[in-house]
């Protein structure tokens, strides 16, 4: 679904710091999102957490930089980490190229499904609020 | 973005204290505006002994002469915020700013951001009779020098952004404690840095009194934002989140905490051509395949000469492709130009750079 130039997939689910999670099992996928990319402009680094690290819904657990300026990847979900897209942390490249696909940063094994209902879906009056509250923002 | 009044933030001017404890008040005073209704801040942070701070992500041992360090007294540490290693010595003036990234004083996008603090910073340094002003995207320049760069960071709804000012910069220890393009230049790195770079006392003449230097700075800000500042001092609640995170600003698993595999590899090509020779030294990130720093120097005569910093400037970051590259030299030369000098002659030097990526560092010469 596009909005406002730009793009969320349907399938997967959001959270308020613009990071995805596409649900797999007992495990999720996470990634910055294209509102992400566009708003950092070209990503110099990605530093990946440990394997094993245990992350919390909502808090920080890795970092970006584009222009001099640090951002930090929040966890749509908490769990434990147990799998790094390595590549990135030598060219973060694919976070802007393809930021639901090739740019994905690390799978989240999950505690509790529950958490998901924390988390925003396109197409509902909650995401539509939630992005226009950010797009207002930016404005 | 305007102006805006009715801005109070508390400002605090600890004095000169050490890296680990500069950094630690950074991450305390960020953690804490993050985690309550905080009032903004402003603080200057000055440094003593002076020290070397490489960036966020960067690799100490890549980015820092170590061994220079330990010589001559120079403390390492890791900055919270983006950007490159940096050199801190104790007459620099360092000024930040922590706030919530919603502050009405401030502007919400991060490119707006840079710029208006840039500005103010700017506006300070002419009330002392420098004509500095903001060199996009990051940077504060005199006649296209560089007198101060800024970095930034944000946590949940804080942001912590802050910049250096150079005030009397002694470019030999700056040169030899960092490992940048210069260095490649030997004889030439402290007269083609000079070139780069300029602080007060070489623009004025003399160094102001750093009360002085900091009331203007003061002063810029409250013109370009709006804001006016109370002094105060570190809240009990930031000086009990400072004494639990300054073991770890001290520690090596903060400070070495990044080790990169890859490789930043420094390559230098030279060409000789009707109008002179040219010589590119450039670092470049090589799994990333981008240029950290291009240096251009040579007895060539460029018109005006502050276009080749430009062109510096504009290099950084930038992908190390030949398209990329191509459409930046030819910019350039609508701009710029250069008796006897071709952009193909530019260009050729970036290809042959280029060819020595994977080893340690090697000269290739061409023309």
């Amino acid at each position: 679904m596009q909005i406002a130039g730009y793009e969320f997939p349907e399938e997967l689910y959001y959270e308020r710091n613009h990071f995805w999670a596409r649900v797999d099992g007992a495990e999720v996928t996470v990634g910055a999102t294209d509102y992400v990319q566009q708003i950092a402009g070209e990503i110099l680094f990605f530093q990946a957490p440990p394997l094993g690290k245990v992350v919390a819904q909502g808090k920080p657990f890795a970092s970006i930089e584009s222009g001099k300026w640090v951002g930090q990847v929040y966890a749509p979900v908490s769990g434990v980490i147990t799998a790094v897209n390595t590549r990135l942390e030598d060219d973060p490249s694919p976070i802007n190229a393809d930021p639901y696909g090739e740019g994905w940063m690390v799978k989240i094994k999950f505690e509790d499904l529950k958490e998901l209902s924390n988390l925003l879906k396109p197409g509902t009056p909650e995401f539509s609020e939630w992005f226009e509250a950010e797009l207002a923002r930016n404005a | 973005m305007g102006a805006k009044t009715g801005s109070t933030w508390r400002l605090i001017d600890p004095g000169h204290l050490r890296a680990h404890e500069n950094m630690a008040w950074d991450a305390a005073l960020l953690e804490v505006m993050s985690q309550t209704e905080g009032e903004p801040l402003f603080r200057f942070e000055e440094f003593r002994p002076r020290a070397v701070l490489v960036g966020f992500h960067q690799d100490v041992e890549q980015e820092v002469n170590l061994a220079y360090c330990r010589q001559h007294g120079l403390e390492v540490n890791r900055r919270l915020t983006g950007g490159g290693a940096i050199y801190e010595d104790e007459s620099q003036v360092g000024w930040e700013l922590v706030a919530k990234r919603d502050d009405p004083a401030l502007p919400w996008d991060r490119r707006a951001l840079f710029e208006v603090c840039c500005r103010a910073v700017a506006a300070g340094l002419k009330e002392l009779g420098v004509e500095a002003r903001f060199r996009p995207k990051n940077d504060i320049e005199v006649g296209g020098r560089k007198i101060s760069g800024t970095g930034g960071t944000d946590l949940g709804d804080a942001l912590l952004f802050h910049g250096s000012l150079l005030v009397d910069l002694d470019v030999e220890t700056m040169v030899r404690s960092l490992k940048i393009p210069a260095e490649k230049l030997k004889d030439k790195a402290v007269s083609s840095t000079k070139e780069r770079v300029t602080c007060l006392a070489w623009e004025l003449g003399e160094i102001p009194p750093r009360p002085v230097i900091k009331q203007a700075i003061l002063n810029g800000f409250r013109k370009i934002l709006g804001i006016q500042f109370v002094p105060g001092d570190f809240s009990a609640q930031e000086k009990a989140c400072y004494r639990k995170l300054a073991p770890y600003y001290a520690s090596a698993d903060w400070v070495y905490q990044i080790r990169k595999k890859t490789a930043t590899s420094m390559v230098t090509a030279m060409r000789k051509t009707p109008g002179g020779l040219i010589n590119l030294a450039v670092s470049v990130n090589v799994p990333a395949k981008r240029i950290k720093q291009a240096l251009i120097t040579g007895d060539f005569f460029c018109i005006p000469p502050r276009a080749i910093l430009d062109l510096e400037s504009r290099l950084k970051d930038l992908p190390y492709e030949q398209e990329t590259i191509s459409e930046v030299i030819q910019e350039f030369f609508r701009k710029a130009e250069i008796p006897g000098v071709t952009p193909e002659d530019f260009l050729h030097l970036f290809q042959e750079a280029k060819k020595f990526f994977s080893g340690k560092g090697e000269t290739a010469s061409g023309g």
